[in-house]
């Protein structure tokens, strides 16, 4: 646990090697299509309409109403099921490096984590324009997109690092990870609210964690103060996260090299 | 001042199979006690070291000698601080540089440039000694306008070069290297011989794991055997030589004899319940 605590800290200081190879995948995306940086914005921007415009009529929103919420709930889904995708295979992925480079195995989860906040600030150009096509009053409660922000990646980081030690340990946990994400997306609030669900059934997203990962981002983008409730278990997510995080990279640690 | 030591070192690690990697096998075979999924989830473990004791001093220059398999490798990555050890200590003082795989984290979508400044963070190398060193690097590996595009245009040789330059351009107290660092056409090797030479001579203590005799006796001062994971030799690198000589010698009937009859007489490798 201790030595799981040095390697994180060890891993950020070697923020110069994570940022820049961060840097570098998003570049090496950029290469690979004649749009450049657009393309990653043009996709989501396609999606946003795509989705705005079927799931309005199913739920039957009004789409001035409607588009925010799926704006704002597409674009920070992307991050959180980037980073978790990708980090369920984070050291297998890094399986080379990890084998011929000593240095400390969290870089390879901040540098996915950053490269995926790099993929969102990206997108995030989308939710600006939602905001003022819908007019939606810019207030200085949006800055509490802020603090909100950084919880959701302190969350999304340990869930990498997790994940990703047992990715390299059992190569099956990849394949069910990855088969659950699209059902995870339809039962999490993303292009709906819990007030959606009848009063009897919102358990159903009260019990699921993304839900408050989504919410406490989506509420100040929108310009409302997100319910105290959500800060706190945002923020007892993020520290039992930590530590569970902490203790199983730990056992683990030194084993990856060997798994992987 | 560097120093390197090992205390009754050993790596055991798992050879995991195809069935001890599923999570799904894993929790079916809890459940049902083992009966379903149970002598499958066996797992094999490789005793890769064992109770190997040293003590490296500034001017060692370590020849690691033993056939495939006998440990050279882990013991490098070991020291590496790629692996961990499972049993005994190991301590180091100094910076440490391995040169392993030439040829890794090479992305070849990146420019020749690009790759130098990657490398060189991967390595841990500052910003400012990375643009100081630049033009040294890109002088050595004779790569020229090459050096602005892609290394997926490169050639086999050109991209070696490029990563042999980088690798020997670190200072290190302590240098690891691998067998299986060429570097291109025959005027350049002389040229990345006596690089590497050079590179060697910078360095306090150097730990060197090749099949390659005469390279060993020329650069080496002392020589160690290494057998199954264990060490069996410590000493002048000619002495260390004559042994293995004599070891390989009598191996080689050795071997045979084992094969005829029992096979788990003396294996390293042993079966284990998962």
């Amino acid at each position: 646990m201790r030595d799981a605590l040095l390697d994180m800290i060890e891993g950020l200081k070697r923020g110069d090697l994570w940022v820049s190879l961060g840097w570098h995948d998003v570049k090496q995306r950029y290469r690979r299509s004649t749009l450049g940086p657009f393309w990653i914005t043009l996709a989501t921007l396609i999606m946003v309409s795509g989705m705005t415009l079927v799931y309005a009529g199913l739920f039957r929103q009004e789409l001035a109403a409607f588009l925010p919420l799926v704006a704002s709930g597409l674009v920070i889904w992307g991050f959180i099921s980037g980073c978790i995708s990708e980090g369920v295979n984070v050291f297998i992925g890094a399986s080379s490096t990890i084998k011929q480079v000593p240095a400390p195995l969290t870089i390879h989860v901040f540098r996915l984590v950053w490269t995926q906040f790099i993929y969102f600030l990206h997108n995030i150009v989308i939710i600006v324009l939602a905001i003022v096509i819908t007019g939606i009053p810019v207030t200085p409660v949006m800055l509490l997109a802020f603090p909100a922000l950084l919880l959701l990646i302190a969350n999304l980081t340990w869930m990498c690092l997790l994940l990703g030690a047992i990715g390299a340990r059992f190569r099956d946990v990849p394949l069910i990870v990855q088969s659950f994400m699209a059902a995870l997306f339809m039962i999490t609030p993303v292009l709906w609210q819990p007030s959606f669900l009848p009063p009897d059934r919102r358990w159903v997203a009260f019990l699921n964690p993304f839900t408050y990962l989504v919410e406490i981002l989506r509420a100040p983008l929108l310009g409302t103060v997100p319910p105290f409730s959500i800060w706190v278990i945002a923020l007892i997510m993020a520290f039992a996260g930590c530590i569970c995080a902490a203790v199983l990279y730990g056992r683990s640690r030194t084993q990856i090299a060997f798994w992987v | 001042m560097a120093v390197v030591e090992a205390y009754d070192l050993g790596v055991r690690y798992p050879v995991l199979t195809a069935s001890a990697r599923s999570l799904k096998n894993k929790i079916l075979s809890r459940t049902t006690g083992g009966r379903i999924a149970g002598n499958s989830a066996g797992f094999v473990e490789v005793q890769a070291l064992s109770e190997v004791n040293f003590t490296f001093h500034p001017g060692d220059r370590v020849a690691l000698i033993g056939h495939n398999g006998s440990g050279k490798s882990t013991l490098l990555r070991v020291l590496a601080g790629i692996y961990h050890p499972t049993s005994g200590k190991i301590r180091m003082e100094g910076r440490v540089a391995a040169l392993f795989d030439a040829g890794f984290g090479m992305d070849f979508d990146a420019t020749g440039y690009e790759n130098i400044v990657l490398r060189a963070k991967y390595l841990g190398i500052p910003r400012s000694e990375i643009d100081r060193r630049m033009d040294e690097i890109v002088r050595f590996s004779e790569l020229g306008e090459f050096m602005e595009m892609p290394i997926r245009t490169y050639s086999l040789g050109m991209t070696a070069r490029l990563a042999f330059a980088i690798s020997t351009s670190v200072e290190a107290d302590i240098l690891l290297v691998d067998e299986g660092i060429s570097a291109g056409d025959a005027a350049f090797m002389a040229k990345a011989d006596r690089r590497l030479r050079n590179f060697i001579d910078r360095s306090q203590i150097v730990v060197f794991a090749s099949h390659d005799q005469r390279t060993m006796m020329s650069l080496c001062t002392r020589g160690v055997v290494l057998q199954s994971g264990k060490l069996l030799f410590d000493g002048p690198v000619g002495d260390a030589y004559a042994y293995y000589d004599k070891l390989v010698g009598i191996a080689i009937p050795a071997s045979e004899s084992v094969r005829a009859g029992s096979e788990n007489s003396d294996s390293r490798i042993s079966e284990v319940s998962a």
